[in-house]
């Protein structure tokens, strides 16, 4: 080969290289944790639990340090005065679009307010039966007494107003509608600050606007809350923060841990075993040359995608790898067998097309896959292997420039295909084998896969800690059921009126809802035409009787004019703008969220921050239900019939994730199988040749249900991603084991083992290392290759060449 | 043409020099006054403080009369007070409806006829933490400390009327006009205007002061118990 021609070839390939550089400087990089979940959970559930701002809610829990204060009311203002400067820092960060740190001063008094004008919408069919009893002669005897003695108390002065307007305390009963909102955290409201029982702790809530799945981002939130921390907190005061928060940042430290200790471990292991092996710096360029085909396949995929999940970056990488086996058997074949260059590219090429297309296919049916990553991790592998095969075929002869260089002593005489020739393998090797194949068969139908993102998670000790304190600080909220629901405003809060009343028809008590304070229009006026209906009724009796008893006490004739004109007059309806917007809105603001299309998913808004409450703009509404109470069949079927409804729970969304992951595991799994196969038996079209190479795929498959077995491992998505890279290179074994013998001499069958060793080792030190991850999505990686691959590996190079010789020896 | 201009010029200068003389004169006035109400004022704050200071608890009996526009006729009620300062306090009407208030630092508890006890905190009620704040404005003692949110004035010997600069007390709150027991320098007559008119006059007899005093009186309604 020319110098010119080398030279052409180089620049070549370092020009497209670079090219992709240049594109994949564009690419922009999603590292989410959602990233991992199939399309329907993440679009479905988890998007409407982010827009309403739970899945980046942070609960931040402040502390007295035990004994730092010398009583515990000095603690707790220090407490409360921490609380205030802390919720003021975050109020004015960017970063934060809802911060709750204390209810404002004029709330109570906004409360009962609202209560009181707009009792005639708020009370339902139930409260009737007690104004019922409270009016009773009985009844409003027993009220005016407290009234008379309330007033002449201390309260009376700053008490007579209210009692003047309701003597006989009807707005209890829409104060009663605050059960509704009380959540199941155990805590008192004290100066609007949310505070323990025991005083020593204090809740804050904060929404982040920047994505908590996120690691980069995750960080910087981070950085930003321990910046508040120590500028806002007096040494007496902790902070523990839990949330989605500590998690992310958990699992990205765990994940960098493992691979500062594991990477170094397999680049040493790789070195010394290709050192040994190969005994040549050339080597070092046969992988390195797969790899200049990554940065092309990136600026590839960033044009196609736009947006890349830094999952489907890694494990596209890592899948990508398998081009390296593609560039190790073409230089060996170069290197050690004999003939010219151009036999010698000519007679590996075969192999390498069928390799490729198997891998190819492989890769095009991930595509079907319903997790987004997947689909862009397929694309970049897709794109990795075919380009890395191209620059391995362009630029490995170029090492052989000079045919001295590869090896003259092999003997042309040697040509006869080895298949026909009956292989030395111990007979109890097939027998292993086919152990191992019914063991398998045995064992797949019973492995389970399990979607909850939560065996991916590795939480320190210390967010362990901290979730342990604030269950025992704040009380355990068990498994909680959501609804929301959508709309423009008014269908919204009338849909939340239907959610509330479903809740009830279904015996649920323990749930937390704003709809009885803010019902929906259609449900205010329903409650009203109650409310006139119950005055026309009783006004005739109700009205002299409670005057006659009030004279009774001393009260004036026109001592409850307020009072009795309430009765009579019709009251404006509530306003839903001034309501959400006014000093009530940390009521509803956790619970009630306008989304922005304009942001796409993660535009939700707190609310007050727009004029769109007259206009088209969507809303969101939550219901939060505790899961173990109530008829949740009955609430599903209810439910049902509400268009614009979701009912999220974490059992039903992990389900959910599960047949969905289920469907992929199976139907990609049968489908890559299938195409694998067909393809096989184009390829080879004689059956003994099409089993000898798909037995390393069958014993990888088998070893990774039997591992399952075992272990009582549950599948997830990371033993999807590598099963899938597994059979891709199980059946690149098989080929290039089959074709060497089926077309090959003695020093063909040579190289081509010596290249499936090498390739495997090399797999099984790069990527097997990943075992003794600390993190389960790197562990379940470093499993499945290891099993996989340990298994396919020998099955390769000892019982293809048996199935192949035994199957065409029995044939004649 | 000049001499008038000369004469206009002296007559100005005496002008402003009368001017001058009679602001001086009226503001020394003023100044002297004011001077002598606040040195009246501190006299009666300190005459008051330093009886007070020795005072730790008291107890006595009281008459309250409410006239307000929502009753035909003033309503009297009698009861008994007992104070145990800082942060002690029970106030108990015991005719025509017997009922208890207690104040216990941050908590407290309420009582009405026969009704079951309501245990309050006050940190979570802001109507009766602003009752408390009330009461503790003249039973506390420390009245220096009243100058940051009140008007202070001596209205006559041992009399001190307290007017609220806060905008929301005084929606509910006019003045409070505090009578001092000679003797005893303990509040003695009591008269809280309201906003609309409406008046509460307590009358306070019977003082014991530093008596024993149960700690149960600060923890339950019935004293028996």
């Amino acid at each position: 080969m020319s110098s010119k021609t080398i030279l052409l070839r180089w620049s070549f390939v370092l020009l497209v290289s670079l090219l992709g550089l240049i594109f994949s400087l564009h690419l922009s990089i999603s590292d989410n944790a959602l990233d991992l979940l199939p399309e329907q959970a993440t679009n479905g559930d988890i998007k409407k639990l982010g827009e309403m701002g739970l899945v980046n809610r942070l609960f931040i829990t402040l502390t007295t340090k035990d004994g730092y204060y010398s009583s515990l009311s000095e603690g707790r203002q220090q407490l409360k005065k921490s609380v205030s400067l802390l919720g003021s820092a975050l109020d004015s960060s960017p970063n934060f679009s809802f911060v709750l740190s204390h209810l404002p001063k004029e709330f109570q008094g906004a409360l009962l307010e609202h209560v009181s004008m707009y009792l005639p919408y708020l009370l339902e069919v139930e409260d009737y039966k007690k104004l019922e009893e409270i009016i009773r002669p009985e009844g409003v005897e027993k009220k005016l007494q407290q009234a008379f003695s309330l007033l002449n108390s201390p309260a009376g002065i700053a008490l007579k107003q209210r009692i003047q307007n309701d003597p006989l305390g009807f707005d209890i009963l829409g104060l009663e509608k605050l059960q509704s909102l009380r959540s199941e955290f155990t805590m008192a409201i004290e100066d609007g600050f949310f505070v323990s029982g025991d005083g020593t702790s204090c809740l804050l809530l904060a929404e982040s606007v920047l994505s908590l799945t996120d690691s980069y981002q995750a960080r910087k939130i981070d950085g930003e809350l321990r910046q508040a921390f120590a500028n806002n907190l007096p040494e007496g005061i902790e902070a523990r923060v839990i949330g989605t928060l500590p998690h992310t940042l958990a699992n990205a430290d765990t994940v960098q841990r493992d691979l500062q200790k594991l990477l170094p471990a397999a680049t040493i292991l790789l070195a010394l075993f290709l050192g040994v092996t190969l005994r040549s710096m050339k080597a070092v360029l046969v992988f390195a040359v797969p790899f200049l085909a990554a940065l092309p396949a990136i600026g590839l995929v960033s044009v196609i995608y736009g947006q890349l999940s830094g999952v489907a970056l890694g494990f596209g990488i890592v899948l990508l790898g398998i081009g390296v086996d593609f560039a190790v058997h073409l230089y060996l074949s170069l290197s050690e067998a004999s003939g010219t260059l151009e036999e010698r590219v000519e007679q590996v090429s075969r192999p390498i097309f069928f390799a490729t297309l198997t891998t190819s296919a492989v890769f095009l049916i991930l595509h079907l896959s319903s997790v987004p990553s997947h689909r862009q991790m397929a694309t970049l592998a897709l794109a990795g292997v075919l380009l890395a095969v191209c620059f391995a075929r362009i630029l490995i002869p170029t090492l052989f420039r000079h045919s001295k260089e590869m090896n003259q002593t092999a003997s042309a005489s040697v040509q006869t295909p080895q298949a026909t020739k009956k292989v030395q393998v111990p007979v109890i090797i097939l027998f292993l084998w086919v152990a191992l194949l019914v063991a398998g068969g045995f064992s797949w139908p019973k492995m389970e896969y399990n979607g909850d993102l939560r065996v991916l998670d590795v939480p320190s000790g210390k967010v362990m800690e901290d979730e342990q304190r604030f269950a025992s600080t704040w009380g355990s909220k068990g498994e909680q059921l959501f609804v929301i629901v959508e709309g423009e405003l008014e269908e919204a809060l009338q849909q939340n009126s239907q959610v509330y009343r479903e809740l009830v028809l279904n015996n649920f008590k323990k749930f937390q809802s704003f709809s009885p304070l803010l019902p929906g229009t259609l449900k205010q006026r329903e409650n009203f035409k109650l409310w006139q209906k119950f005055w026309r009724d009783h006004k005739f009796h109700f009205i002299p009787n409670f005057k006659m008893s009030a004279g009774r006490y001393g009260f004036s004739e026109s001592a409850f004019a307020p009072f009795v004109n309430r009765l009579l007059e019709t009251p404006a309806q509530p306003s839903v703008q001034r309501t959400v917007t006014g000093p009530l809105s940390p009521l509803f603001s956790s619970m009630l969220k306008e989304i922005d299309e304009d942001n796409g998913d993660s535009g939700a808004n707190t609310l007050g921050g727009s004029d769109n409450f007259a206009g088209k703009a969507h809303f969101l509404a939550m219901t939060t239900v505790s899961a173990e109470d109530g008829n949740l069949a009955g609430l599903q079927a209810g439910l049902g019939k509400l268009p614009g409804v979701y009912l999220i729970g974490n059992s039903s969304w992990r389900a959910e994730v599960e047949r969905s992951l289920r469907h992929d595991v199976e139907f990609l799994s049968a489908l890559a199988g299938l195409t694998i196969a067909i393809l096989v038996a184009i390829q080879f079209r004689k059956l003994a040749a099409v089993i000898a190479v798909l037995a390393p795929v069958l014993s990888a498959l088998s070893a990774m249900a039997i591992f399952c077995f075992f272990t009582g491992r549950l599948l997830n998505m990371m033993h999807l991603i590598m099963g899938i890279m597994v059979i891709g290179l199980s059946v690149d074994y098989g080929i290039f084991t089959v074709c060497s013998r089926l077309d090959g001499a003695n020093e063909e069958i040579k190289t081509s083992t010596k290249a499936v060793n090498i390739c495997a080792v090399s797999s099984l030190v790069g990527f097997g290392v990943l075992a003794f991850a600390e993190h389960p999505a790197l562990n379940a990686l470093g499993v499945t290759v290891l099993v996989g691959i340990g298994l396919a590996w020998p099955t390769a190079v000892f019982v293809s060449p048996r199935l192949l010789s035994i199957l065409r020896w029995g044939r004649g | 043409m000049s001499r008038l201009f000369h004469f206009f010029s002296i007559y100005c200068c005496l002008l402003f020099a009368v001017t001058i003389s009679s602001f001086d004169g009226l503001t020394t006035v003023f100044a002297s006054q004011q001077g002598n109400e606040t040195s009246e004022l501190t006299a009666l704050l300190a005459e008051v403080e330093a009886v007070d200071d020795k005072v730790q608890s008291f107890h006595c009996l009281f008459v309250q009369e409410k006239i307000l526009a929502l009753f035909d006729k003033p309503v009297v009620f009698k009861g008994e007070l007992t104070v145990e300062r800082p942060a002690q306090l029970r106030w108990e009407f015991v005719s025509p409806i017997p009922s208890v208030l207690i104040f216990n630092s941050d908590k407290g508890v309420r009582c009405n006829g026969n009704e079951p006890p309501m245990h309050f905190n006050l940190s979570s009620d802001p109507v009766l933490k602003s009752v408390a704040e009330q009461l503790w404005l003249w039973l506390g003692g420390d009245y220096q400390s009243l100058k940051k949110s009140y008007h202070l004035k001596r209205k006559a010997a041992l009399v001190l009327a307290i007017t609220p600069k806060d905008e929301a007390i005084k929606k509910f709150i006019q003045s409070i006009t505090i009578t001092f027991n000679p003797e005893t320098k303990q509040p003695y007559k009591v008269e809280i205007s309201e906003a609309g008119g409406d008046r509460t006059r307590l009358q306070f007899s019977n003082y014991s002061l530093n008596p024993p005093v149960d700690e149960i009186v600060f923890n339950k309604c019935d004293k028996d118990e």
